[in-house]
């Protein structure tokens, strides 16, 4: 009998101290459906605001190629077509924002080409390549890959790009890749992570656009700086900003940071540390030689894939205006890529976190979501709260799309 | 008593055993899937199944995509398209009068010889060839199915 009690009791701790993590419940409030009639990917899923109203929007840059545009009660407003930009641009629509009615804009991938739409789906203005404003001295040819999520800023004339190393023709960059490549490597160079991460294109909606160079110091955050060597890769992902006010809120997959810049000259102010109790946070960098130029092979690269997909991950940061609360949202970490896929395909639909700071991130909760319910990449702080994609469990609803709100205690 | 218990019980181990199902094979599995499914029969008529997913390399799924839909006949391909047109452009195939099936949410641990884009070359009534498309080979992979196309 004791050492029943003497089994029961240490369980019975693990159990208490389990619940303990998990420290406030969250209520969803109601749902809203949405039909744009095809499915999306989740950068192209975003939200405005216009004049105190809200609105949703839904591209298919693929098949549809329109934009559809919906109040934020799921009633559709309207289509805007998208072949002006198809027809005129040589690469694909990687990305979408919409701060008005006409002030859509648009950005390719790989070389970071911005366009201006009206609500017609006609052309007003186009960044051709931001490339050609980089100064001459530059040693380095660069790309510009824009931000894998739906609003490139919460500015309408502020575009953020991370820098790639271009070499040779050859491509380097988030989950896309050159396929034409013979020789299926990724020519990589250690002075990469002495560059600039990203840069700030203002005034791409007007004539005069100002290029901002982030002072070369967030690479060596990121990755280590040992002796001034090399000591990582750059094939990081799923970096996101936000603009709170004039600070820019930066998070990258490597990090358990939030890094915050000065929004003017991209200067590092502040890091903090963002701490779960439900998952490990930041993948690890993939190491690569340092020394001479290296080579990234499919083995290389599928394996930082696979540390990317099971990585705890800072996905998302919100600033709830009302209540002065920052809302950081975090993947939690899995054991293995066949659990990312349970999730889906590409692990959409995994478990975690929110965790909501006071204004001067001091004090925090932490609100746990658990795996195949929500996909946390579709979230958006609204007016009406936090809303967020569910997962659609009805097979033979192609092309709907359903939005719990969801309340914090 | 106990001896004629003993060997009914055996008796009915065995039955009961026999009852149990065999492993299907691959060609079984697509057989009763598209029974199932999409309520076609995939008799010896059919020798080719064109599987169009949105997994790996878009440019690779889109060129089999349109390779087939303009060299494979009518009457003998069927295509399953999973792709569901975020990340290629399906409205081709979404457009065409071949024997085209959408399945968006085929589940890919069931169904796993229907889960990567390619061709499965049916013959005699079993599973032939499986031509598993790869960026690597593609062009390589297209000659041979042109080959067996006679085209």
């Amino acid at each position: 009998m004791r050492k029943v009690f003497l089994l029961i009791l240490p369980l019975l701790f693990f159990f208490y101290s389990c619940n303990k993590r998990i420290n406030a419940q969250y209520e969803i409030n109601e749902q809203v459906e949405f039909n744009p009639g095809f499915n999306f990917l989740d950068m192209f899923c975003g939200f405005y605001n216009e004049n105190g109203k809200e609105y949703v929007y839904f591209t298919d840059p693929k098949t549809e190629k329109c934009i559809k545009r919906f109040s934020i009660e799921g009633e559709f407003i309207d289509s805007i077509p998208l072949l002006n930009v198809l027809n005129d641009t040589h690469y694909e629509i990687f990305q979408i924002a919409i701060y008005s009615t006409d002030t859509i804009i648009l950005v390719t991938t790989p070389y970071g080409e911005t366009y201006h739409i009206n609500h017609n789906g006609e052309i007003i203005n186009k960044l051709k390549n931001p490339e050609n404003y980089i100064e001459d001295t530059m040693k380095y040819k660069m790309i510009f890959v824009p931000s894998f999520y739906s609003n490139p800023t919460n500015s309408s004339d502020i575009l953020l790009f991370r820098l790639w190393y271009d070499y040779d023709d050859v491509v380097i960059e988030n989950n896309l890749i050159n396929e034409n490549i013979s020789t299926q490597e990724f020519i990589v160079c250690e002075e990469y992570y002495k560059l600039p991460y990203l840069i700030k294109v203002k005034g791409f909606t007007t004539d005069e656009i100002k290029i901002i160079f982030e002072p070369q110091k967030l690479n060596k955050d990121l990755y280590g700086d040992i002796n001034g060597q090399y000591n990582g890769a750059m094939l990081d992902a799923a970096n996101n900003f936000r603009f709170v006010g004039n600070d820019l809120f930066l998070l990258s997959v490597n990090s358990d940071y939030i890094y915050i810049l000065d929004g003017e000259n991209l200067n590092i102010i502040d890091k903090i540390k963002v701490k779960s109790d439900c998952t490990d946070i930041g993948a690890e960098p993939l190491i690569l030689t340092s020394g001479e130029a290296d080579t990234i092979n499919w083995r290389k690269y599928n394996e930082n894939s696979n540390r990317r997909f099971i990585a705890g991950i800072l996905e998302n940061i919100f600033y709830n205006e009302k209540t002065k609360e920052y809302y950081v949202i975090v993947s939690h970490k899995l054991s293995s890529r066949e659990e990312c896929e349970s999730y889906g395909p590409y692990g959409e639909y995994r478990p975690f976190s929110i965790i909501i700071y006071d204004k001067d991130f001091k004090h925090s909760r932490e609100y746990a979501f658990d795996g195949n319910k929500y996909n946390n990449k579709v979230s958006f702080l609204t007016d009406r709260g936090f809303m967020v994609l569910r997962k659609n469990e009805d097979t033979q609803d192609y092309g709907k799309s359903v939005f719990d709100f969801v309340s914090f205690n | 008593m106990e001896n004629r218990f003993l060997i009914l019980l055996v008796l009915i181990s065995f039955s009961l055993l026999g009852c149990s199902d065999k492993p299907k094979s691959n060609y079984e599995i697509i057989k009763n899937y598209f029974k199932t499914k999409h309520n076609t029969i995939i008799d010896n008529n059919i020798d080719k199944i064109v599987v169009i997913t949105d997994k790996d390399c878009s440019s690779c799924n889109e060129m089999l995509a349109e390779f087939s839909l303009k060299n494979m006949p009518e009457e003998s391909t069927v295509f399953l398209i999973t792709a569901d047109g975020t990340r290629m452009d399906i409205s081709p195939l979404r457009n065409s009068d071949k024997k085209v099936y959408f399945d968006w949410n085929i589940d890919p641990f069931k169904y796993k010889i229907l889960s990567q884009t390619g061709v499965i070359i049916l013959k005699n009534g079993d599973i032939d060839t499986v031509v598993t498309i790869n960026s690597r080979e593609i062009m390589k992979q297209l000659n041979f199915l042109s080959e067996q196309t006679n085209y």
